[in-house]
C-alpha cells in the first residue's frame, strides 16, 4: 500500500506536524477528558477547580446505588442489544452479501440496487409503520425490535461485504468447488474467515451504534427495567439535573465498553476501511 | 449465462433473510406510510381516511416549514464543513510519522464516545456562565474582543441566534469517520502519481488540486451523500440538547415529526411528514447522482 | 460436515435452546415472564414512577398486600419517564397495567380515550375508603360526567398531593442581607423588592445569585390573579384574558425586567434544586415533596419555607398531585380495585405519611401524629404546607389536549417572551389561536367518544 505523503520529511516538517497535530488533537480529546476529570471530582470542586484536588472514586459506587435508575440493569440491556444485534446482523449479512458477490441468480443485480436504496433510506420514513407492526405484535418494551430485524441483515453491511467478497479471486473459490464444497460452506470457511478485518470494521461501526442507538430505545423500551444506558444517562440528566459529578460518572461507565471495543479492533479498522475502498 | 437451477434456489435461500427484512422492516412499511398519510389516526380510535387533508395542513404548517428550514441550514453548514476539516485533517494524518496512529485515534475518539454522554457533556459545555466554552473565551481574552466586535457574550444553545451555529460547531467533533474514509483513500492513490506531477513541476498545491482532489471524488461524492442523509435525520441532539427550542430554534425535522408521532399521537399526520422526508431523501439522492455523473472520476 | 458449519449450526440450535428457558427468554428478549397461570393466581400490574424511597414503600405494600391476599400477585412497572405518553402507548398496543399513576395533569387526556374504570360502583361497596374521607379538592379533578369536572362518576383516587409552589428560601442569604424572614403576608411589590436586594452580580455584570428561582407553574400567579387556564368546558383556553396576561406579565418581569429571577439562558441549564441547595438562590417553588430531600442536600445554611406573595385571590396551587386509576377494560377489575383499595385505604396511606415525601390524599392521615410528628420531617414546615393545603386547588386541564402537546404549543411562545423576543399579550395571544386549533383538531378527532 502506498502513502501519498510517504517520502521521510525533514525535522523542521516534522516538527511543525506535530505541532498542529498536538494543537489538534487537544481540542479533539478536551471533551473526554473533561468528563473524565469531572467523574472523579468531588461536588464543590466541580466548578471550583479544574483539577480535581482528591480522586472521588465515590462517584462510580454512588451511580450504581441508585435502586430507580438501575446502571447495573441498563449496562446489561445496552450488552445484550448491541452483542446480540451486532452478531446476528454481521451474520446475516455476510451470508446475503455472499450470494450478491458469488452467486448467479435472476435478478442480483436489480434486488442489489433494492439493498443500495434501502442503505439510503432514512429510519424516520419507516419508523411509524413499524412501531404499530411491533406494538400490534406486542414486543414493545422488548428488545425483539432491536434484534428481530438485526437477524435479517443491515443494508449497509450487506454493501461493504459485497465489495470485499468481489475482491477475492475467482481461483479460490473455484479451487474449493471442485473439491465439492457447497456454497454455504465457501461462504462460512473461506470467505468469512478471509473477510475479518471487514468484518472487525463493521462489528465496530455496528457496536457503536446499537451502543449510542437512542432513538429506537426511546420508541420502544419503556419500563426502567428494560431501558438501555442511553436512556438511562438521559433520565439521570432529567432527574439530577447538574450533578455533574455523577452524571459524568455514568457517561465514563456508559463509554469504557464502545472505547475497549474500539481499541480491541483498531489494528484492523484502518485496514478494513481500506480494503472495502471507496472506490465507488 | 448459463441456467442453473440450483444456483437461482440457492441464491434466493443465502438472500432470503434479508428479502424478508426488507420486505417487513422497509417495503411494508413505507407502503404502509402511504396508506396512514391519508388518515386521520391518534392510535385509538379507527384510523379514518381524510384523503389530501393531511398534506394541506402541512402545507399551511409553519412548524413544518421551519423544521425543513432548520434540517436544510444545518446540512448546508455542518456538511461541507465537516468535508473539507476532515480532507486536512485525512492529509495531516497520512504523513508517514511516528505516533501518528495516535493522533489518528484521537480525531476519530469523540465518534466512538458520541453517546447521549457527550451531548450531555455538550449541554454544559455550551452553559453561557458556567460552560467552558465561554469560559475558555473569558480567560483567553477572546471574550472581550467579542464584546468590542459589538457580537456580545455568545450564549450558544440557548439563545435563537446560537443554537445552530452551536450544533454545527459541535458537529465538527464527529468528523473522525470521515477523516478515516478520507485517509483510506487518500492511501489508495497510486504514488506513482503523484510522483509524476512532482516531476511535471507540480506544486503542492497543484498536485492537490489537479491530482488528489479529482482521484478522492469518488470517496467525496460518497461522503456527501452520507453526510447530506445523515443531516437530514438529526434527532438525538436536538432532543437531547434543546427539546427543538428555544423557540423552535432547533426543531429539526425528524424531531417535529417524532413530537408529532408520540407525542401529540397524529399518528397520519406524522405519517404524511415521513413520506416527505422519504419524497425529500430520494431527490436529494437523485439529483446527487446526476450532479455526480459530471464531477465524480472513477479510477 | 465441515466444522464451520457445526461450529454455526451449533451456535443458532444453543441459542434456540437457550430461549426455551423462560428467565433467558425474559433476560435476553426482554420478554415478561407472565406469572398469571401459576397456580391460580391472578397478575395485577401496577405501573408508576418514583424516587428510591417511594419504589421501596411500594415493594413493601405489595409484599404486604401479597400476604394478606393469596389470590393476587402484584407486579410493579417502574416507568420513569414520558410516563403518560408511554401509558397511552401501552393501552394502545393492548398492554396496559390494570392500575397506574392517574394525576389530574393527565387526567383528562385519559378521560378522552375511555381507559379509566368509574370507581364510583366500588366505592360504594367499599368498607375501607369512601370519597369523603380525601381532601375534597383533590376528589373534584377525578369526577367528569363527559361535560363538567366535579360532578360524575370518579375515576381515581389521590394517593398523595401537597400545594406545590410555596416558597422555600435561605434563611442564612436573608440574614446577610439584613431582610427579615418573610411570613407569607408580603405582597408582589414587596416580593419583587426583596429578591432585588438577594440578587447579587459579580464584576463583569454576571448575576452568582438570583433572588428568586421561578419555578412556579404559571397556573399559580393566574389564579392568585383570578384567572384561569381553560374554560369551564375546557373547550378553549382563556390564555388572552386580562388576568392571566396580568399574571404572566409579572413572572416574565421576574426575568425580563427586574433580572431577580434567571433568564431562558439560566434557566435552560441549571435545575432549580442544584442552585438552591448551592446557595445560587434565594429563593424557589416547590411543594412538600422536596423537604426530605433538601433535608438531606443541605447541610450548610438554614431554610424555610413560605406562602409565595399575596394578590387578589388567597390560593395555592397543586400540579403533582398523584392518584391510582384502574384501566377500564382490564380483565380483573375486582382484583385490582382489591389493590387499590389497599393502597388508598389507611395502611397504604400511613406508609405515604411515614416516608414523609408528600402529604397524604386522606385527610385523617395528613393530620395524624404519623406525618404531622414525622421525625424525617420539620414539624413547623409541615404546618406551613398543611395549613395552605386546605387553600389549595388543583390544575385545570382539558380532555381534548393533552400536557405534552399543550407543552409543545405553548413553551416555544413563552420562550420568546424570556427571550425578550416577543411581548407577553402578543405570545399569549398566538399561544391561545394554536392551541384552540389543536383542541378543536382533537375533538373532531374523538367526535364518536366525545358525543357519545
Amino acid at each position: 500500500m502506498s502513502s501519498a505523503s510517504g517520502d521521510t520529511l525533514s525535522l523542521r516538517r516534522q516538527l511543525i506536524l506535530y505541532a498542529a497535530l498536538s494543537f489538534l488533537a487537544f481540542w479533539f480529546l478536551v471533551p473526554f477528558a473533561w468528563m473524565l476529570i469531572t467523574s472523579v471530582k468531588t461536588p464543590d470542586e466541580v466548578f471550583s477547580r479544574l483539577l480535581p484536588s482528591v480522586l472521588r472514586l465515590a462517584n462510580f459506587v454512588e451511580i450504581f446505588n441508585q435502586p430507580t435508575l438501575p446502571f447495573g440493569r441498563y449496562f446489561l440491556n445496552s450488552t445484550i442489544i448491541t452483542v446480540f444485534g451486532t452478531g446476528a446482523s454481521l451474520f446475516t449479512s455476510a451470508v446475503v452479501a455472499y450470494a450478491f458477490a458469488r452467486l448467479n441468480f435472476f435478478g442480483r443485480d436489480v434486488l442489489f440496487v433494492a439493498v443500495l436504496s434501502t442503505m439510503m433510506l432514512p429510519a424516520a420514513v419507516t419508523m411509524i409503520p413499524t412501531f404499530v407492526l411491533f406494538q400490534k405484535l406486542g414486543w414493545v418494551d422488548t428488545f425483539l425490535p432491536f434484534l428481530v430485524p438485526a437477524c435479517t441483515g443491515n443494508a449497509f453491511q450487506i454493501f461493504f461485504l459485497r465489495q470485499f467478497f468481489k475482491t477475492l479471486p475467482i481461483d479460490l473459490i473455484d479451487a474449493a468447488r471442485i473439491d465439492g464444497c457447497s456454497n454455504l460452506r465457501i461462504c462460512l470457511s473461506i470467505a468469512m474467515p478471509l473477510a475479518k478485518p471487514t468484518l472487525a470494521t463493521l462489528a465496530i461501526l455496528s457496536f457503536l451504534s446499537l451502543w449510542n442507538d437512542f432513538m429506537g430505545p426511546l420508541i420502544y423500551l419503556h419500563s426502567n427495567e428494560k431501558r438501555t444506558l442511553a436512556l438511562g444517562l438521559n433520565a439521570f440528566a432529567g432527574m439530577y439535573g447538574t450533578q455533574w459529578h455523577l452524571l459524568m460518572a455514568a457517561s465514563v461507565v456508559a463509554t469504557v465498553p464502545i472505547l475497549m471495543v474500539f481499541f480491541m479492533g483498531q489494528r484492523y479498522f484502518e485496514r478494513g476501511l481500506v480494503m472495502t475502498g471507496m472506490k465507488g | 449465462m448459463k441456467l442453473n437451477l440450483r444456483e437461482h434456489i440457492e441464491g434466493y435461500l443465502f438472500i432470503s433473510p434479508w428479502i424478508l427484512g426488507m420486505v417487513l422492516f422497509a417495503l411494508g412499511p413505507i407502503l404502509a406510510s402511504f396508506g396512514l398519510a391519508f388518515t386521520r389516526w391518534n392510535l385509538f380510535t379507527e384510523p379514518e381516511y381524510v384523503g389530501w387533508a393531511n398534506f394541506q395542513k402541512l402545507a399551511h404548517d409553519p412548524l413544518f416549514y421551519k423544521s425543513v428550514f432548520n434540517t436544510i441550514y444545518y446540512t448546508i453548514f455542518a456538511v461541507p464543513l465537516g468535508l473539507v476539516l476532515a480532507l486536512g485533517l485525512a492529509m495531516l494524518v497520512n504523513h508517514r510519522l511516528r505516533g501518528v496512529n495516535f493522533f489518528r485515534t484521537a480525531f476519530f475518539l469523540p465518534n466512538v464516545v458520541a453517546g447521549i454522554a457527550m451531548l450531555l457533556l455538550w449541554k454544559w459545555l455550551f452553559d453561557p456562565n458556567f460552560g467552558l466554552i465561554n469560559l475558555f473565551l473569558d480567560w483567553t481574552g477572546l471574550m472581550a474582543a467579542l464584546e468590542w466586535i459589538s457580537i456580545g457574550r455568545p450564549q450558544w444553545i440557548s439563545s435563537r441566534a446560537g443554537a445552530m451555529p452551536g450544533l454545527v460547531f459541535m458537529s465538527i467533533w464527529g468528523l473522525g469517520g470521515s477523516m478515516m474514509i478520507f485517509l483510506a483513500g487518500l492511501q489508495n492513490i497510486p504514488r506513482e502519481l503523484i510522483e509524476a506531477a512532482e516531476l511535471d513541476g507540480a506544486g503542492p498545491w497543484k498536485r492537490f488540486r489537479y491530482v488528489t482532489v479529482p482521484l478522492l471524488t469518488p470517496t467525496i461524492f460518497f461522503l456527501t451523500m452520507v453526510g447530506v442523509i445523515g443531516s437530514l435525520q438529526v434527532f438525538n441532539q436536538a432532543y437531547v440538547m434543546t427539546q427543538g427550542g428555544p423557540a423552535h430554534a432547533t426543531l429539526f425535522y425528524v424531531l417535529y415529526l417524532f413530537q408529532t408521532a408520540f407525542e401529540r399521537f397524529q399518528m397520519g399526520y406524522a405519517c404524511a411528514m415521513a413520506l416527505v422526508l422519504f419524497i425529500i431523501t430520494l431527490i436529494v439522492s437523485l439529483i446527487q447522482l446526476a450532479m455526480g455523473k459530471k464531477w465524480v472520476h472513477y479510477q | 460436515m465441515d466444522r464451520t458449519i457445526l461450529f454455526y449450526s451449533l451456535c443458532i440450535l444453543g441459542i434456540v435452546g437457550l430461549l426455551s428457558v423462560p428467565t433467558a427468554r425474559s433476560l435476553l428478549l426482554g420478554l415478561d415472564t407472565s406469572a398469571q397461570k401459576e397456580s391460580g393466581r391472578t397478575e395485577i400490574v401496577l405501573a408508576g414512577w418514583g424516587n428510591t424511597q417511594e419504589v421501596a414503600m411500594l415493594n413493601q405494600l405489595m409484599a404486604d398486600f401479597e400476604a394478606g391476599n393469596p389470590d393476587i400477585k402484584v407486579k410493579f412497572i417502574h416507568i420513569q419517564q414520558n410516563f403518560n405518553t408511554v401509558l397511552l402507548t401501552m393501552m394502545a398496543g393492548g398492554r396496559s397495567p390494570d392500575i397506574f399513576y392517574v394525576a389530574p395533569v393527565t387526567l383528562g387526556n385519559m378521560l378522552s380515550k375511555g381507559v379509566l374504570l368509574d370507581l364510583e360502583p366500588y366505592l360504594e361497596k367499599s368498607q375501607l375508603v369512601g370519597v369523603e374521607d380525601f381532601f375534597p379538592q383533590t376528589v373534584e379533578p377525578y369526577r367528569w360526567d363527559g361535560k363538567r369536572f366535579g360532578q360524575g362518576p370518579i375515576y381515581g383516587l389521590c394517593k398523595d398531593w401537597s400545594p406545590d409552589f410555596l416558597i422555600f428560601y435561605n434563611k442564612n442569604l436573608f440574614d446577610e442581607a439584613d431582610i427579615p424572614h418573610p411570613d407569607g403576608s408580603w405582597t408582589r411589590e414587596e416580593f419583587v423588592d426583596i429578591a432585588q436586594r438577594l440578587t447579587k452580580r459579580d464584576e463583569q455584570g454576571r448575576v452568582m445569585q438570583f433572588g428568586v428561582y421561578n419555578n412556579a407553574n404559571p397556573e399559580q400567579w393566574i389564579w392568585q390573579s383570578g384567572g384561569r387556564i381553560f374554560s369551564a368546558d375546557r373547550r378553549h383556553v382563556l390564555l388572552e384574558s386580562p388576568e392571566v396576561i396580568e399574571a404572566l406579565q409579572f413572572a416574565a418581569d421576574l426575568s425580563t425586567r427586574w433580572h431577580v429571577a434567571p433568564g431562558y439562558a439560566e434557566q435552560a441549564q441549571s435545575p432549580v434544586n442544584v442552585m438552591f441547595e448551592t446557595g445560587r438562590v434565594a429563593m424557589c417553588f416547590y411543594g412538600q415533596w422536596f423537604v426530605p430531600q433538601f433535608r438531606k442536600n443541605i447541610k450548610s445554611f438554614a431554610w424555610g419555607v413560605t406562602t409565595p406573595p399575596r394578590h387578589k385571590v388567597d390560593i395555592y396551587l397543586s400540579g403533582g398531585m398523584v392518584g391510582y386509576g384502574i384501566y377500564a377494560h382490564t380483565k380483573h377489575p375486582q382484583e385490582a380495585w382489591r389493590f387499590m383499595e389497599y393502597l388508598v385505604g389507611p395502611q397504604g396511606q400511613e406508609a405515604i405519611a411515614e416516608i414523609g415525601w408528600n402529604i397524604p390524599g386522606r385527610r385523617e392521615t395528613a393530620y395524624s401524629p404519623i406525618f404531622v410528628e414525622n421525625p424525617n420531617l420539620d414539624a413547623e414546615i409541615t404546618q406551613t404546607f398543611l395549613k395552605a393545603a386546605e387553600r389549595t386547588e388543583l390544575f385545570h386541564r382539558s380532555p381534548y389536549i393533552n400536557p405534552a402537546e399543550y407543552n409543545l404549543l405553548f413553551n416555544p411562545e413563552w420562550e420568546l417572551v424570556m427571550l425578550g423576543e416577543k411581548s407577553v399579550p402578543e405570545a399569549l395571544a398566538d399561544a391561545a389561536r394554536k392551541i384552540n386549533q389543536a383542541i378543536r383538531d382533537n375533538m373532531a378527532l374523538q367526535k364518536t367518544e366525545v358525543d357519545g
